[in-house]
């Protein structure tokens, strides 16, 4: 013990006193020292996780020259909504708007899937023309049954028009009592390691009615239940350039803008074909005037 | 925990551990969590209201359109995140009244911590989906982020914080002890 330490019952003299404070407050400054310490370390720690962020991303694009990667989401339902929900009052208005070509009639036994007339749709999420006929497909075949788990992407950003923003039909789920739908991507949008990889394969039978029935070998690639197919977009997609989901979505009910005449005009066209291999069911979808003038253009329009 | 009067100024709550909010807390925090309630707002506002455009350039890598109609703009595709910051802001706004900085319970002081710790957790979520998924950044959602990493650095600083004088009060509290003697 030290010589300074007061002993028990004695008073300690001022010296002693003063010291012993002094070592209190010393332990208190270095005790606040530390705790401030630990938190400006902890603070300082937050921040290089997002400048690790950062120099992680700028890094990325410096070596491989422009971002590659597109993501694919769960679509916002905002946007869900108003794709599928284009008020009949502008489906009319719109008519056949801008769609510049309509499905050509083909030969074959009838495509089947659970008894119903199937739609087979084949293209690409990378794919620009995909891009822009998915929201048509998705408007048209909405008006007979319902999507689940659609999601968003864009087309690729290498390609021309590029950065289409766009659904994706990889994990989709469609459900009607009129007409099947099947949506085969063969390819992603993720261009990072060379071409874009792939996703879903098509099956033997898929591939057959692909070879027979899409003698370009273009995409999107629709079959009507081999009644009616189509190769390419029903429309100029180069329009939605630079516009996101929700840009797109808020101007499919306006009948007059770019948007909705090629959007709207080609869902038109789509559903008149639908109706033909549904045999016009239902009945308010299928005979309305819209959808009778388009049906009467199938079979000669190019 | 005590109530301690010093000369001169009103009687500040002290914690078991002798910590009391630093006078500069409620202050700071305060402005900073009403500028982030104004600017989660005003995103909520653009996320329903379709005629109210971010002021914000719409192509490149800042591209607010692009970050507030993504996928990851919705938490599991039902809530949007812009509702969810806001409901957020509006909690950490009242942890931060003075009235919240006086209560030196436990329960409030590391309350208030987790609070911005979960905060800023979501934030580097959020700084990851931009840079990494959506591929575009939001001004707003950035000034957002900027606020809660400056709140987070001020109420840790604030959580731990003993001022100065407290040691000299302390060192009275010694010299009392040293008058009595050991136990």
């Amino acid at each position: 013990m030290s010589s300074s330490t007061p002993r028990a019952g004695k008073k300690p003299d001022r010296a002693t006193k003063a010291k012993i404070a002094e070592q209190r407050a010393r332990q208190r400054r270095a005790d606040r020292r530390r705790r401030i310490l630990t938190v400006v370390g902890s603070v300082i720690g937050v921040a290089a996780i997002v400048g690790a962020l950062v120099a992680i991303k700028v890094t990325h694009n410096g070596s491989s020259g422009s971002s590659t990667a597109v993501a694919v989401s769960p679509a916002p339902a905002a946007v869900v909504d108003k794709v599928t929900g284009v008020p009949t009052a502008v489906l009319s208005s719109v008519g056949a708007g801008a769609v510049k070509s309509l499905p050509q009639p083909i030969q074959g036994d009838k495509l089947t899937k659970d008894g119903k007339p199937e739609v087979l749709y084949v293209g690409a999420e990378y794919c620009p023309f995909c891009g822009g006929e998915r929201w048509a497909l998705i408007n048209a075949l909405s008006r007979f049954g319902t999507f689940d788990n659609l999601k968003i992407t864009q087309s690729a950003k290498n390609d021309s028009p590029s950065d289409i923003h766009t659904f994706s039909f990889r994990d989709a789920k469609y459900t009607s009592d009129y007409v099947a739908f099947t949506g085969v991507e063969t390819q992603t949008s993720d261009t990072a390691a060379g071409p874009p990889a792939p996703l879903h394969k098509l099956t033997k039978a898929q591939q057959a009615l692909y070879t027979k029935y899409n003698t370009g070998g273009g995409i999107p690639f629709l079959d009507f239940a081999n009644q009616y197919a189509s190769s390419g977009a029903s429309f100029d997609v180069s329009g939605l350039q630079g516009m996101t989901w929700q840009q797109i979505a808020d101007q499919l009910d306006q009948p007059n803008s770019d948007v909705a005449k090629g959007i709207v005009g080609a869902a038109n066209a789509l559903t008149a074909t639908i109706c033909k291999i549904t045999d016009n069911n239902p009945g308010d979808v299928c005979n309305t005037p819209t959808i009778t003038a388009l049906q009467k253009q199938l079979s000669t329009k190019k | 925990m005590a109530a301690i009067g010093t000369p001169g100024r009103t009687a500040t709550a002290v914690a078991d551990d002798g910590w009391r909010p630093p006078r500069w807390a409620w202050p700071v925090t305060l402005l900073l969590a009403l500028v982030g309630l104004g600017i989660s707002a005003y995103l909520t506002d653009a996320h329903y209201n379709s005629s109210v455009v971010l002021a914000c350039p719409d192509t490149g890598v800042v591209n607010c359109a692009k970050v507030t109609s993504s996928g990851e703009s919705m938490i599991f595709g039902v809530i949007p995140v812009a509702v969810t910051g806001l409901g957020y802001y509006l909690v950490v706004t009242v942890a931060m009244l003075p009235q919240l900085w006086r209560n030196t319970s436990p329960l409030v002081r590391w309350g208030r911590l987790g609070l911005m710790v979960a905060g800023m957790g979501m934030v580097i979520y959020l700084v990851f989906a931009e840079l990494f998924l959506i591929d575009a950044i939001c001004l707003y959602c950035t000034a957002v982020h900027a606020i809660t990493f400056l709140l987070l650095a001020t109420v840790a600083i604030a959580t731990v914080w003993t001022p100065l004088d407290d040691v000299d009060d302390d060192e009275d509290h010694d010299e009392e002890l040293a008058e009595a003697g050991p136990a």
